[in-house]
């Protein structure tokens, strides 16, 4: 042994840069020299910092100039969000303001709502507990984001509420979901972050996924984008289920029998409380669906502001879809009109023109009152 | 050391959201080790700033892709190098620029996250032993355990060899180790007096 090789062996070592049988080979080294021993367990601890700004002033100062050269040469850069931020709603045709100027954040304590939605169950400890809670609620047709304590963002699809404590981050990470929101959760290994809906918990330590959760929608569907996450079916606590990155899973929403768990205090609806007798939920593992298009991930392409039809679904409930995009109602006069499957994507297209690029691939006519549009033959 | 999953939560949060909150900490956490890199290519504070600002604003301009970017630091460091050896050959009549003449000189701060193991007088002896090491070594020992670069990658930012890289952070180790292990013993010897 040279020293040299030894130095090596160490600095490799503390770069990640070793093989298991140089390992072995420093090991050995050790155990003849174990006057080296300490040296080498320091430098392993060793936390080897970048440079960093001398203080906050410098640090804005340097954002600021490059921002003020961003600006000569012409390119678009929004203000720096923080915390809720509303995201761009698509435009309707007509009567925009109305529905979609009506864009609502509540982050506010809803003990008084919960409180009386509850009536039956408060006692005046729940009430308590319930006065710590924040929603944020978006209406049909408008998104938002939210920045959480913990530094975790939620983005909030439309007709969609998030509920959390107050003290969310101190201790525990628990969040609540009604609607559909893209998740991207801090990594915090000691606080693992859990999602409640109405039928499944999602347990995560750190990554980035998708939860769709409609009451009125057939399936929960829980679309992983990055890292990993335990899922728990509430009718089956013992069952954990776990998915990998490109991987969704889906569970019927009526196949679970409510009875078993008391409801979460996160929760910010109480189920109803059907008893259903078929005790095993239906579920399955699938792969997220790519567009043919360019190969974006379809379940998530709504926090890109798309609205994808992938002809995997009947217009009556892509029209669900549409009813919580543009904040309308949809009514269909045709059964035959019903059961078509679109096939189409929209970005910024307003409802109208989204209905007439819909009218190219099969034939209907639609009329628009207001808020409501019939879909005729 | 950066923490490579804190850096893919900005790039994502960039490429899927516009989020400018993400790209002004992105660019806060780069900025300076950037900056003292071109410095010590170009040797002008002034051109060092722009081209590093320059980088970001293809960084926003390009985010889209952002998300596809597997290793980030090395795809800042490269951009950062590659343009200023565009700007140094624009000014030179095309001299060669000579890699093996850059050396950082930025301080850096290290420190045992526990504070458990080793002084602050240990630490002041690291910092001086880094800070002796021979330009390019000192480089490349920063690239690596400061930036989180692999050997490899440093060795291509820098055109080296990986068995350079390797010699060079043997040495950086060996002086490092060899200035802590002389204070643990004169540690030793006092304790016992």
């Amino acid at each position: 042994m040279t020293i040299d090789r030894f130095w090596e062996l160490v600095s490799k070592k503390n770069c990640g840069e070793i093989s298991s049988l140089e390992i072995k080979e420093l090991e050995e080294i050790l155990i003849v020299h174990p006057e080296w021993n300490k040296t080498v367990e320091i430098l392993s601890n060793l936390n080897f910092q970048s440079t960093v700004f001398a203080d906050n002033d410098e640090a804005d100062h340097a954002f600021e100039t490059h921002l003020n050269r961003m600006k000569k040469a012409d390119i678009e850069f929004g203000e720096v969000k923080s915390n809720a931020v509303e995201m761009e709603t698509p435009k309707t045709g007509g009567n925009s303001k109305k529905w979609f100027a009506a864009f609502l954040i509540m982050v506010a304590g809803v003990a008084l709502f919960l409180g009386l939605k509850n009536t039956l169950a408060s006692s005046e400890k729940d009430n308590k507990r319930q006065s710590r809670l924040s929603q944020v609620s978006t209406k049909p047709g408008s998104r938002t984001q939210i920045q959480l304590p913990d530094g975790s963002v939620v983005r909030l699809n439309s007709s969609s509420s998030l509920t959390y404590d107050k003290n969310f981050g101190k201790s525990i990470r628990e969040v609540s979901l009604t609607g559909e929101a893209f998740f991207d959760v801090t990594k915090d290994s000691s606080h693992p972050f859990i999602i409640h809906t109405n039928v499944i918990d999602i347990k995560v330590l750190g990554t980035a996924f998708n939860v769709k959760s409609y009451p009125n929608d057939a399936n929960t569907e829980t679309s992983l984008i990055r890292g990993k996450v335990e899922v728990t079916v509430k009718s089956r606590a013992n069952e954990k289920i776990y998915l990998a990155p490109n991987e969704k899973l889906v569970v019927a929403n009526d196949n679970v029998s409510s009875t078993v768990d008391k409801p979460s205090p996160y929760q910010p609806e109480q189920r109803n409380n059907k008893t259903d007798l078929s005790s095993k939920p239906i579920y399955a593992v699938q792969h997220l669906t790519l567009n043919p298009v360019d190969s974006t991930i379809v379940e998530t392409s709504w926090v890109d502001n798309r609205l994808i039809f992938q002809e995997n679904e009947t217009f009556k409930e892509a029209a669900l879809r549409m009813e919580r995009w543009y904040g309308v109602q949809m009514n269909f006069a045709s059964e035959k009109v019903a059961g078509y499957r679109p096939f189409a994507s929209f970005k910024n297209e307003t409802i109208t023109q989204a209905l007439d690029e819909l009218k190219l691939g099969f034939k209907f006519n639609y009329k628009i009152e207001g808020n409501i549009i019939t879909i005729t033959e | 050391m950066k923490k490579p999953e804190n850096i893919r939560l900005l790039q994502q949060a960039i490429a899927c959201f516009d989020d400018t909150q993400a790209y002004k900490q992105l660019f806060l956490l780069f900025y300076p080790s950037l900056v003292h890199f071109a410095i010590s290519i170009i040797k002008s504070k002034e051109s060092a700033e722009e081209i590093v600002s320059d980088v970001f604003i293809k960084i926003w301009e390009k985010r889209q892709h952002l998300e596809k970017v597997e290793n980030l630091s090395f795809y800042l460091f490269t951009a950062v190098k590659n343009r200023c050896i565009n700007q140094f050959n624009d000014f030179k009549n095309r001299t060669e620029i000579n890699i093996n003449d850059i050396a950082m000189e930025f301080k850096s701060v290290y420190h045992d996250p526990e504070q458990k193991m080793i002084s602050a007088e240990a630490i002041r002896q690291i910092q001086e032993a880094i800070h002796e090491l021979p330009p390019r070594c000192r480089l490349i020992f920063k690239l690596v355990k400061e930036e989180g670069l692999k050997y490899k990658e440093v060795a291509e930012l820098l055109q080296l060899s990986v068995k350079t890289v390797e010699n060079q952070m043997s040495l950086a180790f060996k002086k490092i180790g060899s200035a802590l292990n002389f204070k643990l013993h004169q540690l030793a010897v006092f304790s016992k007096n």
